[in-house]
Formats: structure tokens, sequence, C-alpha cells
């Protein structure tokens, strides 16, 4: 069992197993070896035990495959599930995913963030997350004008 | 002056308290992860509708997103172009994610199709000005061609107009990036064709690269290098150029065979492939006098990797035995994995194969095999009771028999499949109860649209997130769990 400490000082214990699903905890764990010294993390343990016993991504898997595979967005119901949360908690689990280095996780938080964002123009992308249109007026009447040539005589 | 200053700077000001919001914590390589998934689309033109750009719209939305998006050329590097109804607006939205997609390779489909009345797609017949220059802009990028798929008229890659012409391209053009290479024209075409020569395909003849191909097409042989192709599929091949395929192409691994043809004498023909895994065929259904030579087939070749066999030859009765033979000459029956038949055999042949192939993990009993009484009474599959080494087929965990495949009226039918994750099947109408144990663990199990002439199922170790839909005709109860439960 390993002791999870999140950054508010609750505890959770845990199987070895489901933890290693996370690459940096299983790395720390390899580093600190047998130890009775919690490890100070936030909490994914209900993903990882869900998914206990699924292959990991090899470490040395090689991404630049992913160039030329297309990438399909589409969620598990029980990760679509896990992942209906609010924005802020959806960064945050993206955030987290990205730090602990769980793979399969961090595509389920990017993959919502895109299917929020697919077929959605500009102006609906900067509504849905508070985005402020930066351009310059100049910018946005040349370059941009010319990107949207397509749009016109429709 | 001082009016922008002053929008300036409020400007300034709400970009400064929307950083607050959740996305803009997203350092740029997380931004790139999710811009990746929206692209992954691509841009899709379909003449005459709006084109499908989420790329763009990311680039447009804010000057990071923007920066982000132009460094990122992956984003630009997929296109889907339907030449019908395009107009020049869509050629210069192409230009610009070849222009955005820099030395990325790149993936193409591009067709030709019209959609009539009914609903039926058809291929165009004549192509408006624009689609031609959209194919030249498409073919003067040929050196960064990654994954091309193409459909379209026939008539189109005859070099017709020049289109894959690659005149303007300079020589040699020899696709170093092409790796894969899907072919479709003429979905009617018939074998009249099959000698008809292509102007597009005597240019890829040079491209040495390809790993996966289809050629949906009907051509007397493979028109490129096979020195590096793992994955073949093709809608016909003649006996001769199969040979060819399995004594040159030293890496392949799987091959699919729409239509096998055998029209020509093949005796002495005899092949060895020692990296084919998977072979898929079915032979085509000519009533020539050459077609009960099928079985033939089996004798000119060895095939020592194999783990997956598919075979269809659905006009004259199959006789095993040449099947059999070819598994003991290669040394490969106990390697047999899956197995998918449609074939009109004896049950006891059947059986006499699973004899052979211990190992195999999947079956597939398509409608033209006879499933008989003595077929079931003889395929002892794991269950509870039965151990591992008295059942015929001790592996197997995927189950699926065709609904035609039973022969002759069956009142009732029962399987166990416990060591089993996954069983699909559909009865005869004469059958009114089938009794199914199922292991506790299973999460495949696809029924209702298979069982519906039921009047009664009884079904032992369902999970009850698997409850089939109940037919009208039920009358019976399932058990879930050892419970009974009425429907």
């Amino acid at each position: 069992m390993v002791t999870l400490v999140t950054s508010d000082n609750e505890k959770f214990n845990a199987e070895k197993e489901v933890v290693e699903r996370s690459v940096l905890i299983k790395n720390m764990l390899e580093d600190v070896g047998e130890s009775d010294q919690p490890i100070p993390l936030p909490m994914f343990l209900e993903y990882c035990e869900h998914h206990r016993g699924e292959p990991l991504p090899a470490p040395d898997a090689d991404t630049s495959q992913d160039d030329t595979r297309k990438r399909t967005t589409d969620i598990s119901e029980w990760d679509q599930k896990f992942i209906t949360v609010d924005q802020e908690m959806l960064f945050e689990i993206i955030l987290a995913a990205n730090y602990l280095d769980i793979k399969s996780l961090l595509d389920v938080g990017c993959k919502t963030v895109a299917n929020m964002i697919k077929g959605k123009t500009p102006e609906e992308i900067r509504k849905l997350f508070n985005i402020v249109n930066d351009f310059t007026p100049r910018r946005r009447c040349a370059q941009i004008k010319k990107e949207n040539e397509w749009a016109e005589d429709r | 002056m001082l009016a922008d200053r002053s929008n300036g700077s409020r400007q300034n000001t709400w970009t400064g308290s929307s950083c607050h919001y959740p996305i803009h914590r997203l350092p740029c390589e997380l931004l790139v992860e999710i811009f990746s998934f929206c692209s992954s689309t691509g841009l899709c033109i379909s003449g005459g509708e709006y084109p499908i750009s989420n790329s763009l719209h990311l680039a447009q939305t804010c000057s990071r997103w923007r920066t982000i998006c132009l460094t990122s050329p992956t984003l630009w590097n997929e296109i889907t172009a339907n030449l019908v109804d395009v107009n020049a607006n869509d050629a210069r939205l192409i230009e610009l994610y070849l222009r955005y997609s820099r030395d990325m390779p790149l993936m193409l489909t591009i067709s030709d199709i019209e959609f009539y009345d009914e609903g039926k797609p058809v291929h165009a017949e004549e192509l408006e000005e624009v689609s031609w220059n959209i194919l030249a802009s498409l073919t003067a990028a040929c050196r960064r061609w990654a994954r091309v798929s193409i459909d379209m008229n026939w008539q189109f890659l005859e070099g017709h107009r020049g289109a894959f012409s690659f005149a303007n391209v300079g020589f040699p053009v020899t696709f170093p990036l092409l790796e894969y290479l899907s072919i479709h024209w003429d979905p009617i075409g018939s074998i009249v064709k099959f000698n008809k020569s292509n102007a597009l395909l005597d240019q890829l003849a040079l491209a040495g690269n390809v790993r996966q191909l289809e050629l949906l097409s009907y051509n007397s042989a493979i028109p490129i290098s096979l020195k590096k192709l793992t994955r073949i599929t093709v809608r016909a091949l003649t006996h001769t150029a199969f040979h060819k395929l399995l004594s040159e192409c030293v890496c392949v691994e799987y091959i699919a065979v729409d239509h096998y043809v055998l029209s020509e004498q093949t005796c002495d023909i005899f092949s060895t492939s020692s990296s084919l895994q998977n072979l898929r065929l079915s032979f085509e259904p000519l009533d020539t006098p050459e077609y009960p030579k099928i079985g033939q087939f089996f004798h000119s070749i060895a095939l020592p990797c194999l783990k997956e066999l598919h075979f269809q030859a659905t006009c004259t009765e199959f006789i095993m035995d040449n099947l059999i033979d070819m598994l003991h000459r290669s040394g490969c029956a106990r390697g047999l994995v899956k197995l998918s038949l449609n074939a009109i055999v004896k049950d006891t042949d059947l059986l006499n194969l699973f004899k052979l192939t211990p190992n195999l993990q999947t079956l597939m009993l398509h409608p033209h095999v006879p499933i008989t009484d003595h077929l079931f009474s003889g395929l002892t599959l794991p269950t509870a009771e039965a151990s591992t080494k008295e059942a015929l087929l001790p592996h197997l965990d995927h189950l699926f028999v065709a609904c035609r495949a039973f022969s002759g009226p069956l009142a009732s039918l029962s399987l166990n499949m416990l060591g089993s994750r996954c069983i699909m099947a559909s009865v005869p109408k004469s059958l009114q109860s089938f009794t199914l144990h199922l292991p506790l663990d299973c999460r495949h199990f696809v029924d209702g649209l298979f069982l519906h002439k039921l009047h009664s199922l009884s079904v032992a170790g369902l999970s009850s997130n698997l409850a089939p839909l109940p037919s009208p005709h039920w009358t019976g109860s399932q058990k879930t769990g050892g419970h009974r439960r009425a429907l």
C-alpha cells in the first residue's frame, strides 16, 4: 500500500498497482524504494482504480507517428462521466494529469476541451472560455480577412 | 490617437482579468495537445457547403492561440476535399493549409462524389476548372504525401487534362514520405478493366516506402513497389499476382482480397511467406470451370506464421482436407487463433479441423457453414464442469454463429461459454429455446437483434448491465447472476 497526501493534508491509502498508473508516482516510488513516508500528491485514485490493469503506454512510445495518424476525440462512457465537471476543475485535472504524467487521463481532459471547441466560431470560443479578442484592428483587417475569403459568396 | 490608447489600455485590463479564467493557466504544449484533437478532422471541403476548419477558428481566437497555431504545422496537414461544386475560395483555403503545414507530411482524402435525390453516391462525370486547379496544387505537394486516399472516377486518373500527371512537379517523383495509399475508383467496375493502364499508378510505381495499400479497383497486379508493404487490401487479384505478392513482399503481414480469381492454370506455382499472419480471401463467385478448383489453392502455399484466416467460398462444397494439409505443411495449425469461415463444409470436417487448432480464440461461422446438432454436440467448449483439457477449443473466447448457418429444425440449443468474454449468436427461426451460459465478466454480449425470434431465453451469469433487449415474442425469463427475473 502507498499513502498519498493531498495538498490540504488529506491522506489516502491505495494499492501500488493503482497509483503506478501515474508515471511520475511510479518513478518516485522507484527512486524512494520501499518506505513508510507518505507521498504528497493530489488524488486521482478513482480514475486510476477504474483503469487498473489496463496497459500503460510504453515509455519509449514513438510519438512522431501521431503526425500522420488521425486522432479521435471519442471518450468512453465512464471517462465522460468522470470528466463532467466545471471548467475550473476540468483544467485542474488536465494540469495535474500532465504533472503526474498520466497520459490516458490527460487525453481524456484534452479531448473534452476539444469537443467543447469543435464546430464553434472564434467568437463562440472566446465567449466559452472568456478569452479577449486582442487582435489589433489592422491585423484583423489584413491577414484574417484574407483567411476568411472562403466564407464569402456562400 | 488618445481614443486608440484608451481602447488598448482597456483591452489590456480585460486581458489581465481574463488570465484568471482556467484555460489561461494551460501552458502552450497543452494547448497544442488540445488543438491537435480539435484539428483531427483536418480541413473538410465538400462542395456547396461551408468548409470545416477548426484550426482556422482557433487561429482567429486570440493572438496567443494564433501564434501557437501558426507555429504548429501538424494542425494544418490534413485535407479532405470532395471536388464537386468547389469554388475559388475553397482552393484558396487549401493553399492556406498547404502553406501553414510547411514541410509536414500530408494526409489527403480526395474524392469526386455527387449525391442525387435518391441519396446514392456516384462519381462526377465532369469537373470544373477550379477542381483541376486544386488537384494541381495537391499534386505539386506530392513529395509531402504521407497518407493519401483517392476515390474518383477512373477516367480522371488516366492523365486526363493533366490531373495527377505530375508534369509540373519535376522529376524524379519518388514520393519519399508516402506510407499509406488507398485508391478506390469505379466501384461497379468489371474484370474487363483488369488490364487498363492508369497515369496515376504509373507514377506511383516509384513510391518505394508504401507500407499500407488499399487498391479498391480491378487491376491484374499490384502497381507499386512491394518491398516495404505490410498491409495489402485489393478488390481483385489473380492467382499469379497473389503468388508474386507472397514471393516478393518479404514484410507483408496482412493480405485481404475481395475477389480471388482463379482463371489460370497454376499447378506449377508454389509460394511460401514467412511473414504473413492474417489472410482474408473471398473467391470470385463466377461459374467458371476453374471455380471448383478452389481447394487446390491451399496446395500451392505455405504460411508458417499464419494466425488469422478469413475464408469465403460459397459456390461449391469446399474440401477441408486441402486446408488441413496446408496447415500441416506450414506447421501453423497450433498458432491459428482466429478462424472466420463462410463455405459449404461437412460438420465432421470442421470438427477435424478444430482438433488441429486447439489455440483458436475466435471462431466465426458465417451463413454457408451448415451448423448441425452433430457439430454442436462435438464442439465442447470450456465450461465450469469441463476442464480446459477436455474441451475441444479450450481457449475460445469469442464465438459468432450466423442465423442461416443452422441446419435443419433445431428446437433448442444450449451453449456453455463460461470461459468466454464475448459471444454473438443469431438463431434459426425454428429455435424456440436458447440456453446460454455466460461468464460473469462477459462484457460484449450482443443480442436482441439476433434473438428476436425466440420465445424463451435462459441466460446464466449475465451481469446486470448486459440485459438483452426483450423480444415481443418472449414469455420466458432470464437468469441474472443466478436469480430469475421476469422480463
